[in-house]
């Protein structure tokens, strides 16, 4: 006969750090890019980054084993970043990027499409990581934050939802628009660089 | 090749499709068009370099002195998770002879 019962298992707090040893801390270089990522200075990604760890120990009894811990702690490190980090900040923040650059969308996107395409491609091989570092910085946070999550990071469309609290349908706009806006930035470089001609 | 309403389209879901995050039949349309329509394929070609560099450019090395910090900060801590116990639900299952 097969008996099945529920019962209780105390689980000891030494039993959680533990686990958060062994769980949470091997993520510290990923979560320390993202943190560099959103602050762009590496003082305050050390400082983002210890915060992430902190709140994440402090709330540990609460993530459940098994479940995606890095989408878990890119949250955190989000939530921490827009409480604080983002208050300091003096620059100008922009709100409703959304509706605001359609028609700027439309331009890029057919100074994209004139461009001769091989010529785009064997441009875009070529570019330095430092001008794509510096390309990405250009775009607003709205943008290069979710497309930095898609493809530094490869998550989801759902997980960019669920860490950055938006619509799905709005995170894919913004990698759309992201991605766009960096080609026309990417293609502005190889022109400066004389690697891509105007034409 | 070319069909305008669907190039328009491409063009607007290339990210997506990239992302392999449009449905399969969609993902499977798009796979079938730039096969047959060169300035979709190499719009979708374009986005995928742009795509790879920004995966490529994230390389930031994280200070050798983090972790330390980090794991003394975390000692130094004290934490209260639900008083001190947590407790887990979990289901047990047996077998026994007999019955």
């Amino acid at each position: 006969m097969l008996l099945v019962s529920e019962q209780d298992l105390e689980i000891k707090p030494s039993d959680i750090a533990e686990r958060f040893e062994s769980e949470a801390l091997p993520l510290l270089s990923t979560i320390y890019s993202g943190a560099y990522r959103l602050t762009g200075d590496p003082n305050s990604a050390e400082d983002l980054t210890q915060e992430t760890f902190l709140k994440a120990y402090a709330a540990f009894d609460q993530f459940e084993s098994g479940t995606n811990i890095k989408a878990w702690l890119f949250r955190i490190m989000q939530n921490t970043f827009i409480s604080q980090y983002r208050k300091e900040s003096k620059a100008p923040h922009q709100t409703s990027v959304d509706e605001l650059e359609d028609w700027q969308l439309s331009a890029l996107e057919s100074t994209a499409t004139t461009t001769l395409p091989s010529a785009e491609m064997q441009a875009l091989r070529s570019m330095p990581d430092t001008v794509i570092v510096e390309a990405l910085k250009q775009l607003p946070e709205e943008f290069r934050i979710p497309v930095y999550l898609a493809d530094a990071e490869g998550f989801s469309y759902a997980e960019i939802a669920e860490i950055l609290d938006i619509p799905m349908g709005t995170v894919m706009s913004r990698i759309h628009r992201a991605r766009v806006r960096l080609r026309a930035l990417l293609a502005d470089y190889a022109r400066e660089l004389g690697v891509l001609k105007n034409d | 090749m070319t069909n305008q309403s669907l190039c328009s389209w491409i063009l607007e879901y290339a990210d997506a499709y990239l992302d392999k995050e449009l449905d399969q039949a969609s993902q499977d349309a798009i796979s079938i068009h730039i096969e047959n329509c060169a300035p979709c394929k190499s719009h979708i070609e374009c986005e995928a370099l742009v795509k790879e560099s920004i995966a490529r450019s994230n390389q930031s090395d994280v200070p050798s002195y983090l972790e330390q910090r980090i794991t003394k900060a975390i000692s130094q801590t004290r934490v209260e998770w639900n008083g001190g116990v947590v407790y887990q639900r979990t289901i047990k299952i047996q077998w026994r002879e007999g019955d």
